[in-house]
């Protein structure tokens, strides 16, 4: 009897011991009771508060719980450093676990690239990709360059400053591919900041940018600035009269993943339960709203298909980024 | 002591020059590239630090300053190895109790005679904290083996 | 007059009962969010960004611009009290202002600060509301070249902060440049000093060095003293009822940097991403440089502490020059509310003053009315930090440590510069022992990496030529000012020589 007891309190103390160890791991069961109403969603946000990735994924919780379409809890964390390497990181220590959930954007790609932080792209499951953020090829207002042709022409006897945020930015692809693409005579140079570098050029030190249309749509209307390309593979409904590269004859269309990734390893159900999810969240108008208020061009791919994007995603920044030197094959 | 302390930093000088042989003196344009900088600065570092160093090493030698050890010196090794310890322990722990046991022992460093009030500062100052930064302000603090 | 019509038009706005509500709401909290080491205007906002949404925009803005002065208040009070600033704009006011409450005038610095704070702030909102257009003109001029020069011209300036051994200062301004290095070369991608680490991919954060060097060192330094051996601190108690206000000569000694100040902050703050610690800074070695006394700098002298203070708080004022005029932002802080911009559905640009009056001047006004909201806040506030310091320092030491390392986690949640933090706080303790500057090393990391970056982006457009830095009219009066600089020393120096051979001829 004694000897049962101590067993008892023995297992419990264990039990506990390995409950409170491994978080929510314990409870990696099969698919078909999943999501449970017990557990709490963690959703990493790899960057701080207030920045692109934050602000889609809380709009996606919040589209989430106005209809009911996860029955738990969703806590989200910001879990900021390094470029996206501790938040995937600690993604990546969650492997297996269907309550860990995460979205992407450009660094998911270009961090393993230039570092190694223990993870890839190929380290997570793939669940959608519900946006792309497409840029604009952007001149001061005051310039002589109308149209795109009249850029790529100018640029045949004087070389172009092109500025750009970031070295291996999706800013810096989307300049260089458009480079060879056109065979300009132009330059990179990077930036840090988006205040810096638009005052560069409105104080003609840049001959032109790539911007995110929501940071420069108050200096196109005033005339400050003019665009006069976008990189997406069709023109964005509130600036139907800016062309894409693509229409135009050069093949730019690279663009930052907005996506949304589980842990590795999880289970087929559970990838296709947000699969199926995503789908509900895709078609609702909050999420229109969401698309269109910050100018994104609304790409969606699921499952297999979101894997085939970062498949060729990836090899395009790496073959561009070690041609470059960026990064050492 | 002091000439140990330009000693190392002269050292790192070297080092950090060394180092910075490594990145491209220009780029692929021909312009200051990613090396220019380290290394410009790496020289100056030598030369100052080197300097610094002598200038010490010389009053060593001449004076024969003998190594006096500070009064206080205990004092801030043990808190030094405190706040280490309450470091490395943060993940292992959890924040709350880790904050807890940190300063309690910081306070059994300075103010050993009152357990009393050292036992309460160590409950409130860490709760405060918690409520203020966890809270209040998410801020995620580690959450160790026993789950808070 | 248009700027009266529009202030009031601004006013009318943001006084209602609900708005100065949330207005003194986001004063008290951004001030204790702007105490706990690390956090500073920049974080303040970002993290308390979230509150605010579900408000009405013209409210949400106003309760920003409380937290936004509330949080920079709050971060000179660790500065003055015990000697971390929680952002690079208030390291300058350390320097005279930590000294200021050693020698137990707490209650006259922080006074004089918030006043100075006040000041800049209304230079700053008057020139904003008169001549916000024309200086849309100066700052759209502001391209590398002209950011190079001016965050040259602030390295100079750190000169001056160094101290006596201008060997140690040399050692330390290089030491801060040399670990601005770490990281991905923002030009060319190259890592530099990472040893591929990711953590380290995005260089080292200046803040878990500035609280190291200057919180933690300067724990270790009083500990040393044997600060935690003495009792009540008799010497920083507030007795007499004149410990309260700042004495008559500390009024007169500062009025000249008041307005000084004010307007260098104001026009440094308009530049594109220089802002508030390169103006901080120059106010800081200007008044040092005019000053018939300069000698006090350094050791608790009044206008130390009113040059910097003036002069980040102007240019915060000034940094919403670019903000509103052009919709680029000048700072850290800027940013992040252009951010909230969006959020709201406001379209920052050029248009937005003229399209969203009533957004544009309410959040100028309500940047005033913080400013006076401190003020009050202040006076409250102010016997409560006095009983801080009042504490037993042995027993501030776990409240200290506990803010620096918990503080320093909770910025980015990150172990990595929990460490760098520790490790500098031991650096930081030898260099103040022998005599380096810790200042000079946050400043040159901050101010490193933008210089390096300027200048290359610089010679990237040139094709490297430096003749950029004449043929641009404002990037010539910055040159002429730089070799002002680097001149007058020499002459001085020359003088000297020459001075000191006739005095060894008389004596020969």
């Amino acid at each position: 009897m004694k000897k049962k007891m101590m067993l008892l309190v023995l297992m419990i103390t264990v039990a506990l011991f390995i409950s409170a160890c491994s978080g929510d791991q314990a409870s990696s069961d099969s698919g078909e009771d999943y999501p449970s109403e017990s557990e709490t969603l963690d959703w990493t946000i790899a960057f701080g508060p207030g920045g692109g990735n934050d602000v889609m994924a809380r709009e996606m919780i919040k589209i989430m719980e106005q209809y009911d379409l996860y029955p738990g809890d969703i806590v989200p964390e910001n879990r900021e450093g390094g470029s996206g390497a501790v938040g995937w990181g600690y993604m990546q220590q969650n492997v297996g676990d269907p309550y860990q959930i995460s979205t992407t954007s450009g660094s998911f790609i270009t961090t393993p690239l230039q570092s190694d932080p223990g993870w890839d792209y190929e380290s997570f499951t793939h669940v959608a990709l519900m946006a792309t953020d497409d840029m604009f090829l952007v001149v001061p207002g005051n310039s002589d360059y109308e149209t795109l042709d009249d850029f790529i022409a100018a640029a045949k006897d004087k070389k172009m400053n092109i500025g750009g945020i970031g070295v291996a930015n999706v800013d810096r692809m989307i300049v260089e591919t458009f480079g060879k693409e056109a065979e300009l005579e132009y330059e990179y140079v990077s930036f840090n900041a988006e205040g810096q570098l638009q005052s560069a050029m409105l104080s003609n030190t840049l001959d032109a940018i790539v911007a995110n249309p929501s940071g420069v749509i108050g200096q196109l209307e005033s005339g400050d600035m003019r665009a006069l390309a976008f990189s997406g593979v069709e023109r964005l409904p509130d600036y139907a009269d800016i062309p894409t590269f693509i229409e135009s004859g050069y093949e730019v269309n690279i663009s930052m993943p907005r996506g949304v990734i589980l842990a590795g390893e999880v289970d087929e159900e559970v990838r296709q339960w947000w699969i199926d999810t995503m789908k509900k969240v895709a078609e609702t108008d909050e999420w229109a709203e969401y698309i269109s208020k910050n100018y994104l061009s609304e790409t969606i791919l699921y499952g297999d298909d979101f894997t085939e994007y970062l498949d060729e995603t990836t090899s395009v920044f790496n073959d561009i980024l070690s041609e470059l030197g960026v990064i050492e094959e | 002591m002091r000439a140990i302390f330009s000693g190392i930093l002269f050292i790192f000088s070297i080092y950090f020059t060394i180092k910075g042989f490594e990145y491209d003196y220009v780029n692929h344009s021909g312009q200051v590239g990613p090396g220019f900088f380290p290394l410009w600065i790496g020289i100056l570092l030598v030369v100052f630090t080197g300097i610094a160093f002598f200038k010490d090493l010389k009053v060593v030698l001449k004076e024969k300053v003998s190594f006096r050890k500070p009064i206080h010196l205990n004092s801030i090794l043990l808190l030094l190895a405190a706040t280490f310890l309450f470091i490395a322990l943060l993940n292992v722990l959890g924040a709350v109790i880790a904050m807890v046991l940190y300063v309690f022992a910081v306070l059994l460093i300075l103010n050993r005679e009152r357990l009393i009030l050292n036992t309460i500062i160590s409950v409130t100052v860490p709760m405060g904290t918690y409520l203020l930064l966890d809270v209040w302000l998410n801020a995620g603090f580690p959450t160790g083996i026993f789950g808070f | 007059m248009d700027i009266i019509e529009n202030l009031l038009m601004g006013f009318s706005v943001a006084v209602s009962p609900i708005n100065l509500l949330f207005l003194t709401i986001g004063a008290f909290v951004g001030m204790i969010v702007g105490i706990i080491p690390g956090f500073g205007p920049t974080a303040g906002i970002a993290i308390l960004l979230s509150l605010t949404f579900s408000m009405d925009p013209v409210t949400a803005v106003i309760m920003l611009a409380g937290i936004y002065y509330g949080s920079m208040y709050g971060g000179t009070i660790t500065s003055i009290l015990i000697n971390t600033p929680g952002e690079s704009a208030t390291v300058a006011s350390t320097f005279d202002g930590y000294p200021l409450a050693k020698k137990g005038r707490v209650g006259p610095a922080l006074v004089m600060q918030a006043v100075a704070s006040f000041v800049g702030g209304t230079i700053g909102v008057i020139l904003i509301a008169g001549f916000a257009p024309t200086f849309a003109k100066v700052a759209r001029s502001f391209g590398p070249p002209e950011f190079f020069l001016l965050i040259a011209i602030g390295l100079l300036a750190l000169i001056v902060v160094m101290g006596d051994n201008k060997i140690n200062g040399a050692i330390s301004a290089l030491l801060g440049l040399a670990i601005s290095l770490v990281g991905v070369d923002v030009i060319t991608g190259t890592q530099r000093f990472t040893y591929g680490n990711p953590e380290l991919i995005n260089g080292i954060y200046f803040l878990p060095v500035a609280i190291g060097l200057f919180g933690l060192g300067e724990l270790f330094y009083s500990i040393y003293q044997g600060q935690h051996k003495e009792g009540n601190r008799e010497e920083i108690s507030f007795k007499k009822k004149g410990e309260f206000w700042p004495s008559k000569k500390e009024w007169s000694e500062s009025k000249g940097t008041f307005a000084r100040g004010s307007f260098l902050g104001f026009f440094i703050g308009m530049l594109p991403g220089a802002g508030a610690t390169v103006a901080s800074l120059l106010s800081y070695s200007l008044e040092k440089k005019v000053s018939k006394v300069s000698e006090k700098f350094g050791k608790g002298h009044m206008p130390g502490l009113v040059a910097p203070e003036t002069a980040n708080n102007a240019a915060s004022a000034g940094a919403m020059i670019p903000l509103l005029t052009l919709g680029i932002p000048g700072s850290g802080a800027t940013a992040v509310l252009l951010g909230a911009f969006l959020m709201w559905g406001l379209q920052p640009g050029p248009l937005m003053m003229s399209q969203e009056p009533e957004f544009a001047w309410g959040l100028i006004s309500s940047m005033y009315l913080g400013n006076i909201i401190l003020i009050l806040v202040n006076i409250f506030a102010i016997p409560l930090f006095i009983k801080i310091m009042r504490v037993p320092y042995k027993l501030l030491v776990p409240v200290i440590l506990i803010l620096c390392t918990v503080g320093t986690f909770s910025l980015h949640g990150s172990m990595v510069e929990t460490w760098i933090m520790l490790a500098f706080g031991v650096i930081g303790f030898f260099m103040k022992l022998y005599d380096f500057s810790p200042a000079a090393v946050v400043l040159a990391l901050v101010l490193g990496p933008m210089a390096e970056n300027a200048l290359r982006q610089t010679l990237i457009t040139t094709e490297g030529s430096f003749l950029i830095f004449v043929q641009r009219p404002v990037s010539l009066i910055l040159t002429i000012v730089i070799l002002v600089m680097l001149i007058i020393p020499f002459i001085k120096f020359i003088k000297g020589l020459f001075n000191k051979n006739i005095n060894e001829d008389k004596a020969a």
